[in-house]
């Protein structure tokens, strides 16, 4: 398994709506490997999703449990889903959060608490659950990359973006 | 390269960030860091700047002398001498502490004062007030070495001394 290139912003191809995956085959399930190995090898790694490696596919990972976070109640550990769809949304939550395409700011977004998903696994079985909390939040993060949406641009007062004072090596 | 801080603040009106962001611009300044806001009906302007130009602190008070007699702005200039810049530097947690209750003289007073005594180094304040509700927002380094389970004691005495809520939370950030 290899790390893979993360876009970092500008790089406009992060802004490329992502496209849906149609053929869950080696290769897929190949990149899927390499794409979860990236995610656990980034400090804090919660998710990630294909755009981001410039792999312009309908595909994310999420696992929240080994985050510590207060809001972080309920989660289903790693998750791959592919071509994933909210089916239902409800409530509001507020969490800061930070993005491996953009590493110099940090952002408080409004997001739905509660959300009801339909995705597939690598092997394109299909998986419905719904969530809420910490996961649920980093789920719609995931969904944002697919429509080439970064957290910066859900913003709603420059009060909520912050620089990282803070130097990470 | 140069460094400068220039404060400019006057009564409100349109135009007044383009009047002194247009002098930088001419003089191919960046913006590294800014905090332009409104407070009450002055408008606040706080700026550090960054130049390849070889232009004094005297020069640039020239400058903007045009501007501050159009736009009534009392403006500030000081040259920063680079080693007192921002640096690499490793600091410790960082908290969000919020402030609330009725307004009453010495709030801000009394936080900071328990902070200073703790070396927590506050990055970020603001303050609301509308009727009798005051609100202070605060961002702080903690150091390393601080026992938060002492500092939530201090922050419990604190309340009931005062008499206002104050909510304490690890900023922390997921990568996503």
């Amino acid at each position: 398994m290899k790390k893979l290139e993360i876009l970092t912003y500008p790089d406009e191809r992060l802004k490329i709506k992502s496209k849906e995956i149609e053929v869950f085959d080696k290769n897929l399930q190949e990149f899927i490997d390499n794409l979860i190995y990236t995610m656990y090898n980034s400090p804090a790694g919660v998710g990630i999703a294909a755009p981001q490696v410039n792999k312009h596919i309908r595909a994310i990972i999420v696992d929240a449990s080994n985050y510590k976070h207060k809001k972080n109640k309920i989660n289903h550990g790693l998750m791959v889903l592919c071509n994933p769809k909210i089916v239902d949304k409800d409530g509001e939550i507020i969490i800061r959060e930070g993005c491996l395409s953009v590493p110099d700011y940090t952002g408080n977004v409004k997001r739905y608490n509660w959300i009801k998903v339909e995705a597939y696994d690598q092997y394109g079985k299909l998986i419905t659950f719904d969530t809420e909390g910490f996961e649920a939040v980093v789920i719609q993060h995931e969904l944002d990359h697919l429509e080439g949406k970064l957290f910066i641009d859900r913003i709603s007062s420059p009060k909520d973006l912050f620089r990282r004072k803070v130097y990470k090596k | 390269m140069k460094y400068f801080l220039i404060t400019a603040f006057g009564e409100d009106r349109p135009g007044i960030v383009k009047a002194v962001s247009e002098v930088l611009y001419k003089h191919n300044f960046n913006i590294e860091d800014s905090s332009m806001t409104r407070l009450n009906n002055e408008f606040t302007i706080m700026l550090i700047v960054q130049t390849d130009d070889n232009i004094t602190e005297e020069q640039l008070k020239e400058e903007f002398k045009k501007i501050e007699q159009e736009y009534n702005l009392n403006i500030y200039i000081k040259q920063i001498p680079f080693e007192t810049l921002e640096k690499s530097k490793e600091i410790g947690e960082i908290y969000s502490i919020i402030v609330y209750g009725a307004d009453k003289p010495g709030i801000v007073y009394k936080v900071a004062k328990l902070l200073a005594d703790k070396g927590i180094n506050i990055s970020d304040l603001r303050t609301e007030k509308s009727k009798d509700l005051y609100v202070m927002v605060i961002e702080a380094e903690f150091p390393k070495n601080l026992k938060i389970e002492e500092f939530e004691k201090d922050i419990d005495r604190l309340k009931h001394d005062i008499n206002v809520d104050i909510s304490l939370e690890k900023i922390e950030t997921a990568e996503m």
